[in-house]
This record gives C-alpha cells, structure tokens and sequence, in this order.
C-alpha cells in the first residue's frame, strides 16, 4: 500500500509492503501517481517496509529519476533494508534517516 | 515438498521449479520460504533475512534472465539448509543454459549502482558465490561463524 501527505511543503511518501521483484513495478507506479509535476521534495517513508531485493532497490533510482533534479530522502527503520540500500550504494546518492522528523527543517520536525 | 517435521541436526534439502514467469516464480518462493521456516527456528533473524533475500536475488535473475526457452523450460531451486551451520541456494533452468547475471557487480566508478544490484547484494551476503556455466546454474553458499 502507498500514500501520501504533506509536510513542511514535502511530500511523504508512505509504503507499507515489501518492495520486491514481483510487486516493484506496481510500488513504483503508485509512488509516481503521488508525486506532483512541481514536487521538489519528496521523503520516501520506508518505515513499515519489511523487506527489501534490488528491485525494490531500484524503485528508488526510478524516483529519483522522476524527481529529475530534485531532493529524495529516504526513512529506514529496518536494519537488513538498510543494510541492503547501504550495500547498493544508495547512501551515496540519497540522505537515509531513521525517522520522517530528521528530513525535514528543524524549525518544521 | 517435504513438510514433514524437520530434524534439527541432519541437512534439508528441497527441489522446487516453476515456469519462467513472475507470478509462477513469486508461488514458489512462498512454497519454498513455508517449508523453510519451521527450519529456520534456530537462524538469528538477520541469518533469515539473508537466506530469504539470496533466494529473492537468484530466482529474480532466473526469471530475468533465464526465460525465453520453449513452454518446457523450468527455473530450478536447489535448496539446502544445515541448522545452525548455514545453507546453500542453486538456481538454475531446464535447459542447461547459462543463467547470465547482470556482470560482475558494480563497475568503478558507478555510484549509482544501476546495473549489478542483484549480484552485489550476493556477493555481500554469501561466503561463496559461484556460476557454473555448463550446467546453467548459480549457487549462492552461506557459512555462519562459529
């Protein structure tokens, strides 16, 4: 399942599924239902996602594709879906914070 | 498959195989990860985790890249779990091909990892990750310490 609000101006995204081969492609498309042609700011919220295989992984590169320049951090609670985005790199190229309050503006958490 | 009570102290073996297809493929695993589970009692959680993921990474890469042979053509899953020791994945298809990978992990240089996900993610997990080219198959082995 994957829904969304709103935040200091930012867009969270929700996912509450394993994002693996098999339910990606869906996860995916619903993430890019939510984003908005003028959405610079997105927190992907992976806190209630309990598994992770590359194509979930994947998922993520997609968005910060669609995002097409703009800002995508990612919240993990789970320490073998982190482990997992640390050893694809992910952490290399999107903040990953452990809860929705640390990516946004102190003055906003 | 088995689903006999597991002996706790022998090795545990399972052959499954399935249509080269995403939802035949997602079947099975379910199957597979059902009869592992009351074997997997005495795995730490992560050890569980990593088991599940290898088995998530092979079958994915067969489906992705092991299909396209006729309507016989089967993805295989050799399973072999040791209690408390570790346990060995082999996935491979019926028509003995070579079950291609995304190449060797990361280039240098790629930080965005686009392509080789699957393999690194293997590669970080398993004490031993082998490709046997003549028989079309992956084996993914791993060894808990101690």
């Amino acid at each position: 399942m994957v829904t969304s609000s709103r935040r200091a101006a930012r867009l969270v995204v929700s996912v509450e599924d394993e994002m693996v081969f098999g339910n990606s492609a869906r996860i995916k498309e619903g993430i890019r239902r939510l984003i908005a042609p003028g959405d610079r700011e997105v927190i992907l919220d992976l806190t209630r996602v309990p598994f992770i295989d590359s194509s979930g992984v994947g998922v993520l590169i997609s968005i910060l594709k669609t995002l097409e320049g703009g800002n995508l951090t990612v919240v993990v609670k789970d320490k073998m879906v982190r482990r997992v985005l640390e050893i694809t790199r992910m952490d290399r190229i999107v903040p990953i914070v452990e809860r929705v309050e640390d990516a946004l503006p102190a003055s906003d958490a | 498959m088995n689903m006999a009570s597991p002996c706790m102290t022998r090795p545990h073996r399972l052959r499954a195989s399935c249509a080269p297809e995403l939802e035949a493929a997602r079947a099975m695993l379910a199957g597979i990860l059902g009869w592992a589970a009351p074997r997997l009692l005495l795995f730490s959680p992560e050890e569980a985790a990593v088991l599940r993921l290898v088995l998530h990474e092979l079958v994915a890469n067969a489906v992705e890249h092991g299909s396209g042979g006729s309507a016989r053509t089967k993805i295989v899953v050799r399973l072999g779990i040791l209690p408390q020791k570790g346990f060995v994945v082999l996935v491979g298809d019926t028509r003995g091909q070579v079950v291609s990978f995304d190449a060797g992990g990361a280039a240098e240089g790629d930080v965005s990892l686009e392509r080789g996900r699957g393999i690194t993610i293997l590669q970080a997990f398993s004490s031993r990750l082998s490709f046997r080219v003549s028989t079309g198959m992956v084996s993914a082995r791993r060894d808990f310490a101690g």
